[in-house]
């Protein structure tokens, strides 16, 4: 039981950067639902592209200003994919836009497969990298700086909401989009922010993923793909259950590896979240509503 | 004078006879020399033999996108995991090789099945979500094959990749005997691969199965209401659309002779899909061209050096393009060269002195060929509308001695703590036009929607036909006679007006799948049957000008009409009718009127409908109901209803001072 | 009437596929107070929608103040003075009471000193609300919620003030007591137009009334007048429709 409780804190304390990342991206993965109704899944790449442009930058300008002109880069990435992808394709359908999305994404692992290659390369190190003992485990610096940094763009985050203006008119236009109008605001506007804000934690959250674990086309991206399960998990409306299901996700990571033979096989964890999140989104599925029928969405 | 005696040229001979055969033979000459091309020529011409294997590709491409064109396009599932049911196919064949040393061909069965069946399971998920989430779930459905079944070592074999030793098959010397080392053998193999699904699902697109498909996407509640299991279809099209990837996935290992994992990952999934919307995700020619485009780009991108590696950024910018500026893909271009081609064929002609061949449109994808004859018996079973047909019933006079179509009884529906329809109590007699009428709120719609399955009723008890109907669907509703109509239109975007009442004899028509897929005589003289039938609806409510033509740009009052055509399409002799006058003017209304009246007279149909405009309802029924706050308020005649107090206080509200509640 | 502050002159707008106003034409003046009745479906919601920039006119004009402003979007409409409290009230039922204020000032937020103001007299008509004020929209009960749909209306300090169903859903005595402060606002200077589907309340409460059917004016006058107008109940019930001989209408 001892051993079974100390590997599992273990393993939570390993898990704590996937974590800290995974609260990052579901947090930009909800808001820009929020303002438009639209499950970003191009959401890895637009995280993975400003820890490319970072590397290419540093050499350059130094790691710090590399690292703030690349979360930038990020957030401009965003508003781009929601001004010519996703609102061009709103006429058409939401499915549309998500496969729009889709389209992004591909075109964007390509682009930087072609650029800069499929060899794994180092990321930027933006924190000093020092290693840590804890039991028979190392635990790397950069690993507490995702996790800190995390914590502090959560926070900037609430605050943001909960504080300003901007802020404000966000959460309007996401609760009621037609009410906002009529109010003055432009949900236009508030959509864009919204993308621009995901793209700019997307940013952060995949320059600091890659000084833990390195830079590649393909892999980075799709180590975000936990983080819808854990947008899912949350609700996709509230940026609280976002940070709630990247605690869960995380904690399935880390623990379920030590959970005897079927937890230590390859992937486990992944079914184990696969099937949580269809879980979910069955329970949320329901027989057709007559609320459907009426607003022309049977 | 010598004009008359002018020659004509041997070109425009041969054109014009070629003109004058049947549509149906002529296309049937087209294929048998298409598909006789496609499989001589690696022998008639000099091809080198990687060309040969890009034609193998350009198959297997080909093959996958049909099955998204089926799932996707058809029925309008998205799926991002295509390639996991390719892969499925590709392993399990390595699989079945190493555990039971069966190979080519015999492996294909099992194989097939496998994908098959994964593709149902995650049908099984695609049942509870829509739109969005279905995507992301097939997305997630992806990243865990990749994750956990293909890294599974007793699933994809040691070392992480599968491999299986090309086959011979037949004795060596002897005949039969294939060697499929020899890629222009394999290719022959692998085309027969495509020809079968095209086969399949072009057989499969004309017929009762393939229009249920394009209901379900359609609209599903419109699809239930004409008596199709929703989910047995989408079931169906999984299961369908993740067997033929999976002969693609067979295909490929054998061809290929070994796999890994890699090569079935969702950005191949991204991939496959791009090729299908490239292709025009609706358009069986148009992702075999798609297909064999992308394949070549494989193979220029391979040899160019300095085009190496550039394959997927190219078909992430062609899906992207064509998702934002020409969403019909390569099957729009084909459309739009057809049209200026028939264009400039009149032109042409018209210019040679001769008339222009018929009406230049592109040929309707209704217009199958239907070889039937009378030859066996019809599968339809009788509708009651034949029988309404029939000489006149005499029915009695007193409306209490009519039998009851439809009985609702003490209706409550409560949703959570909201009492929405209170102990209301209705009955529609046969061949009555019953109005359901009340102000704003009243609970109508969701007593409508309690009659009509839609909604569970917290209690009461609902009867059709003398049937306890209560706990039954919609769709089995429907089996007992109940046809209806919507206030948000329903129709089927993607069908022409024809086509979209085709869909309703849906009942009507009792054969299955497979014997759509194999065109049986007995499936062919049924779908002739269904067609008189319809031509038979849609001269009765003279749509005879818009039948081909396609639903979305036609005038709003022509497509209440057209609901209202398929309804009586399904032979329903009780239609439920959901604010038919909603959007019409008074003339158009009185129109309406006229036509319910007519048709009451002429088929004996039963109607009950809710209706805003009461003027109207005045108009045309013989009963009507009030609710009001979610209870019965009254009932009785129209004249009855139009004097009566408590109607006009519901209304108009309360003539009172201030009441003091409560 | 000469220099009305609302005109509309010849409206076509569509709900979807459906045509719910067809040529339709009326006026407001300056400090009136309208009403505009009809049965369900007959074109008021989506009137009140193509003044307020909700819905884009097909065809016509909305003169406000003599501007054309058919097709402008909401958030141009409200910025030139017309508040609409829509169908249902659509408010922003996860954020607070307070907050959706704050979203009724937003028009006016570079006004900074005038918030304060603005505010306490809005709360001066409706100190439930204070009471109220941390607390989330959707938890208030219906009448509070109407409440609080009409003050944040009267946050921006509107010029023409439409509400669309006032009454829907309350009691008798909460909409008396929400008519007379519309009566308050009315003298005070802003001209309101009220969408109502019962009709007693609401043409005993304004000056002159349209009645709508099927998308156009089928009748208009005085609202005292109309009240005993026996057309009025045939617009709602059809031609044979009338009140039973010795009772009130």
């Amino acid at each position: 039981m001892f051993d079974f409780l100390r590997d599992a804190g273990i393993n939570i304390i390993l898990a704590l950067p996937l974590i800290g990342a995974y609260a990052l991206f579901a947090l930009g993965i909800v808001v820009i639902y929020r303002a438009s109704r639209v499950l970003n899944l191009a959401h890895g790449a637009i995280a993975t592209l400003p820890a490319y442009v970072a590397y290419s930058l540093a050499p350059r300008i130094g790691p710090l200003p590399a690292v703030i002109a690349a979360v930038i880069s990020g957030g401009a990435f965003g508003v781009i994919v929601e001004r010519f992808v996703v609102r061009r394709l709103r006429a058409v359908s939401q499915t549309a836009q998500t496969v729009g999305t889709v389209a992004v994404f591909g075109l964007t692992v390509a682009f930087m497969g072609k650029v800069w290659g499929t060899s794994l390369l180092p990321g930027v190190e933006v924190v000093p990298h020092r290693a840590f003992r804890v039991g028979h485990a190392l635990i790397f610096s950069d690993d507490f700086a995702l996790v800190a940094v995390a914590a502090l763009a959560a926070g900037g985050f609430f605050a943001l909401f909960r504080l300003t203006n901007l802020g404000l008119a966000m959460r309007l236009a996401a609760d009621n989009r037609r009410a906002a109008a009529l109010m003055g605001i432009d949900p236009e506007r508030t959509t864009s922010a919204a993308w621009l804000l995901g793209g700019l934690f997307a940013g952060l959250g995949g320059i600091l993923l890659a000084g833990a674990t390195g830079l590649h086309p393909y892999i980075l991206p799709l180590q975000m793909l936990p983080a819808f399960v854990a947008a899912l998990l949350g609700g996709l409306d509230s940026a609280a259950g976002a940070v709630g299901g990247a605690l869960v996700v995380g904690l399935a990571v880390g623990i379920v590896p030590s959970l005897g033979t079927f937890g230590r096989q390859v992937g486990a964890p992944q079914l184990v979240l696969t099937l949580l999140a269809f879980l979910i989104m069955r329970l949320r599925g329901g027989k057709l509503q007559a609320s459907d029928v009426r607003a022309g969405l049977a | 004078m010598n004009q008359a005696l002018r020659r004509p040229s041997p070109v425009l001979g041969i054109a014009t006879r070629f003109a004058a055969i049947t549509p149906r033979t002529r296309r049937s000459l087209l294929v048998f020399i298409a598909l006789g091309l496609a499989v001589a020529w690696p022998w008639i011409l000099p091809i080198p033999l990687p060309i040969v294997g890009d034609a193998i590709r350009a198959s297997e491409y080909g093959l996958v996108a049909v099955s998204l064109v089926l799932l996707t396009g058809w029925v309008g599932q998205i799926s991002l995991a295509q390639a996991s049911f390719v892969g499925v196919g590709a392993f399990m064949t390595a699989l079945i090789f190493r555990k039971f040393g069966v190979g080519f061909p015999y492996s294909l069965p099992l194989a097939v099945a496998s994908s098959a069946g994964l593709a149902v399971l995650l049908g099984l998920v695609a049942l509870r979500v829509r739109g969005l989430y279905l995507a992301v779930a097939t997305l997630i459905f992806a990243w865990m094959a990749d994750q956990f079944l293909f890294s599974a070592t007793w699933f994809v074999g040691l070392g992480g990749s599968a491999s299986l030793p090309t086959n011979v098959i037949g004795r060596d010397g002897g005949f039969p005997s294939f060697d499929l080392h020899d890629p222009r053998i394999f290719y022959v193999v692998a085309l027969s691969g495509l020809a079968l699904g095209i086969y399949c699902a072009s057989n499969l697109r004309d017929s009762k199965t393939g229009r249920a498909f394009f209901a379900v996407r359609g609209s599903e509640i419109a699809a239930a209401s004409l008596g199709m299991d929703v989910t047995r279809y989408k079931l169906l099209a999984f299961g369908i659309s993740g067997a033929v990837a999976g002969l693609a996935g067979h295909l490929q290992i054998v061809g290929d002779g070994s796999a890994v994992p890699d090569e079935f990952n969702f950005l191949r999934s991204l991939f496959f899909l791009s090729i299908a919307v490239v292709g025009g995700l609706n358009s069986l020619p148009g992702v075999v061209v798609a297909g064999a485009l992308f394949a070549g780009l494989d193979e220029v991108f391979f040899r160019v050096p300095a085009l190496n590696g550039f394959i997927d950024l190219v078909s992430g910018v062609l899906l992207l393009g064509v998702l934002l500026v020409y969403p019909s893909g390569i099957a729009g271009i084909g459309a739009t060269a057809r049209r200026h081609g028939a264009s400039v064929a009149r032109l042409f002609l018209r210019w040679k002195g001769r008339p222009g061949d018929g009406q230049g449109e592109a040929p309707q994808r209704s217009l199958t060929a239907v070889h039937g004859d009378d030859a066996g018996a019809l599968a339809v079973q009788t509708s009651l509308l034949d029988i309404a047909e029939s000489p006149a019933i005499v029915r009695p006079a007193d409306r209490m001695e009519r039998a009851e179509v439809l009985t609702a009884e003490h209706i409550t529906v409560r949703f959570g703590g909201l009492v929405a329809v209170d102990d209301v109590s209705l009955t529609v007699r046969e061949g009555e036009i019953v109005g359901l009428i009340g102000p704003n709120g009243a609970g109508k719609t969701t007593l409508f929607n309690a009659i009509s399955g839609l909604n569970d009723p917290t209690s009461g008890k609902v009867h059709i036909f003398g049937q306890d109907a209560t706990g039954m669907s919609v769709h089995e509703r429907a089996r007992l006679g109940v046809g209806r109509t919507f206030q948000l239109i329903q129709l089927f975007p993607q069908l022409n007006v024809f086509d979209n009442l085709l869909a309703a004899t849906h009942l009507s028509n009792s054969t299955g799948f497979l014997q759509h897929i194999v065109v049986t005589e007995r499936s062919l003289a049924a779908e002739r049957a269904c067609r008189e039938h319809v031509m038979e609806i849609i001269d009765r409510l003279k749509l005879g000008d818009v039948a081909h033509r396609t639903v979305s740009g036609l005038p709003f009052g022509v497509l209440r009409t057209v609901e209202l055509a398929r309804a009586l399409v399904t032979g329903a002799p009780f239609v439920m009718l959901d604010e038919p006058a909603s959007g019409l003017d008074n003339a158009e209304t009185e129109k309406l009127a006229e036509l319910l009246l007519t048709l009451r007279a002429d088929l004996g149909v039963t109607l009950l409908l809710i209706e805003h405009d009461v003027a109207m309802v005045t108009g045309v029924t013989d009963y009507m109901y009030v609710v009001n706050r979610g209870r019965l308020l009254a009932e009785g005649t129209p004249q009855e209803i139009q004097r009566n107090e408590a109607v006009i206080a519901a209304y108009l509200g309360q003539p009172s001072v201030v009441e003091v509640t409560a | 009437m000469s220099d009305p502050l609302l005109k509309l002159v010849n409206v076509d707008a569509f709900y979807g596929p459906i045509q719910a106003i067809r040529g339709l034409s009326l006026e407001v003046g300056k400090g009136e107070m309208v009403a505009l009745v009809g049965a369900n479906g007959a074109g008021k919601t989506t009137t009140l929608r193509t003044i307020s920039g909700m819905v884009k006119p097909a065809n016509g004009a909305i003169l406000f103040n003599d501007e054309d402003i058919a097709g402008l979007p909401p958030q141009k409409v409200v910025d030139r003075g017309v508040a609409h409290l829509p169908e249902g009230r659509e408010l922003f039922s996860t954020l607070t009471v307070d907050e959706n204020l704050r979203a009724g000032y937003w028009i006016r937020r570079r006004d900074r000193a005038g918030y304060q103001e603005q505010l306490e007299r809005v709360m001066g008509y409706f100190p439930i609300l204070f009471e109220r004020r941390k607390q989330a929209a959707g938890t208030l009960s219906g009448g509070e919620q109407q409440m609080l749909g009409v003050a944040r209306a009267l946050m921006s300090d509107p010029t023409l003030l439409v509400v669309d169903e006032l009454s829907l859903g309350l009691a008798p005595m909460i909409v008396s007591k929400l008519f007379d402060i519309l009566h308050e606002i009315n003298a005070a200077g802003t001209a309101v137009v009220v969408v109502e589907q019962f009709v007693h309340m609401v043409l005993a409460n304004t000056h002159r009334a349209y009645v709508l059917a099927k998308g156009h004016v089928a009748l208009e006058g005085r609202s005292s007048e109309l009240l005993a107008n026996p057309k009025l109940i045939a617009s709602y019930l059809g031609e044979g429709a009338a009140a039973p001989a010795g009772a009130r209408a």
